[in-house]
């Protein structure tokens, strides 16, 4: 009998150790840009096979609707349909340069991988990305910075030209300038990449009537990292 | 070009050689090696302790293709100090040839954008160093050197994301004529620049303003440009 009770106790020592449990998280995004705004932001807890890109590969399809407009909604059906638990706009639209905003989620059993994406305004195809890290085990206060990345989706032309839906060139809207954004731009790349890479960068130029460039080069130029993000384990 | 292509072809032939050392090594038990001697038939306990590391590469930049990588567990750069005329030999012309020696192995070839190679790689000493030429730059590269590893558990992996450093042994003219990747001059023993190795300021490109370069916008890169998986094994 008691040989029995140390079995059964070593089994659930094992499956304790092999799958993880609830936690409260709360996530703290903040904007490190000088001149580039992220569109709604997606935060989800989700399942290690849950994960919505790998660098190098293809984007999906919803990846590339987030990428190139900013639409969150395909990706958020994705994660819906494995179960994880998702925040979808906690800044309530644009999360400007140098703003934070926060949220926090109750994990379900198992959604203990973090994932956190949106697009940067004005790119064509760019976006932010905290791609699948573990959540801590421990409590305490965690910070993770983000990079750049390209969907490879879109031909990185720089032209604003409200071009949003997938396989639309051009970007969709410049938030500093709004409507006296930049016109008449011939265009910097015409070729997209195909694939998944860290962003290489906007160009811009100091021409708003005409150039290659919509873009500003003194404004929308960015280095890596673009975004910072603090996780507090409760 | 011809430079890097022959470099190619030699680090191929040291792959194979590291290759065959691994399978030879591989039927040692408890990670000890035991040599036979060849004067008389006795044997020899190697009494060191092997660590066998899987690498994996992968390019996550647009179009800067990555030369054949070098892996040691010895010192490749110093950011702050000169670079040794063996990684200036990698990191002006992609030829790792200079830096590999008995302890170091060397990729079977380019690493394209998008694309990973793995390879095996055993060592006495618990630290790993990388080293790859940006092809598409006067004297870029990306590695690290000295890594510690003496935490990482058997079947652990540690992921790391690599920064672009600048060997400061050539200036950065971006010219067709002086970058490997686009046919130009690969290894000049004339150090025309800071001489100490910095992180990469980044390639300026035609797109860019640079008139006189051979690049053009997609050679543009941000850090990080390669993701490294190393699982001990």
């Amino acid at each position: 009998m008691i040989k029995k009770l140390t079995l059964s106790t070593l089994v659930a020592a094992t499956l304790l150790t092999t799958s993880s449990f609830a936690k409260d998280i709360e996530v703290k995004i903040t904007n490190l840009t000088s001149g580039i705004y992220f569109t709604p932001l997606l935060v989800s807890a989700h399942t290690k096979d849950a994960q919505m890109y790998k660098a190098g590969d293809v984007a999906s399809a919803n990846l590339q609707k987030m990428a190139e407009g900013g639409d969150i909604s395909g990706l958020v059906s994705d994660l819906d349909a494995k179960n994880a638990n998702t925040i979808s706009n906690p800044a309530k639209g644009l999360l400007a340069p140098g703003k934070s905003t926060m949220t926090s989620i109750s994990t379900d059993d198992n959604n203990d991988y973090l994932s956190i994406v949106a697009m940067m305004l004005p790119t064509n195809d760019g976006f932010i990305a905290l791609n699948s890290i573990k959540i801590p085990d421990a409590k305490g206060v965690y910070k993770f910075v983000l990079n750049a990345h390209d969907a490879g989706t879109e031909a990185n032309d720089e032209i604003i030209n409200g071009g949003g839906m997938p396989n639309t060139a051009g970007i969709p809207a410049d938030p500093v300038n709004g409507a006296n954004k930049a016109t008449g731009a011939t265009g910097i790349d015409a070729k997209k990449e195909g694939f998944i890479s860290i962003h290489r960068g906007n160009i811009g130029d100091f021409d708003n009537t005409a150039g290659k460039s919509d873009l500003d080069a003194k404004i929308h130029r960015f280095l890596n990292p673009v975004a910072s993000v603090i996780v507090e384990v409760k | 070009m011809r430079l890097l292509k022959s470099a190619l072809a030699l680090s191929a032939m040291l792959l194979i050689t590291a290759c065959n050392e691994e399978a030879s090594n591989n039927n040692d038990d408890n990670n000890k090696k035991t040599i036979n001697t060849k004067k008389d038939d006795k044997k020899v306990e190697d009494t060191k302790t092997y660590y066998t590391y899987e690498v994996i590469v992968k390019n996550i930049s647009v179009a800067q293709p990555l030369s054949p990588i070098l892996v040691s567990s010895k010192e490749l750069f110093k950011v702050g100090s000169s670079a040794s005329v063996a990684l200036e030999h990698l990191a002006e012309g992609g030829d790792n040839t200079k830096l590999l020696d008995a302890k170091s192995i060397s990729g079977l070839g380019l690493i394209k954008p998008s694309k990973s190679e793995r390879v095996l790689y055993k060592t006495d000493i618990q630290k790993l160093s990388l080293s790859s030429m940006l092809v598409n730059t006067n004297d870029g590269f990306t590695g690290f050197s000295e890594m510690d590893m003496s935490t990482l558990g058997i079947n652990e992996t540690k992921t790391l994301y690599l920064n672009v450093y600048d060997a400061g042994t050539e200036q950065n003219s971006e010219t067709s004529s002086s970058v490997a990747g686009l046919g130009g001059e690969g290894f000049n023993e004339v150090r025309e620049s800071s001489n100490i190795v910095t992180l990469h300021s980044g390639v300026i490109s035609k797109d860019d303003g640079l008139e006189s370069s051979g690049l053009n916008q997609s050679h543009k890169f941000n850090n990080p440009v390669a993701v490294v998986k190393i699982t001990r094994i």
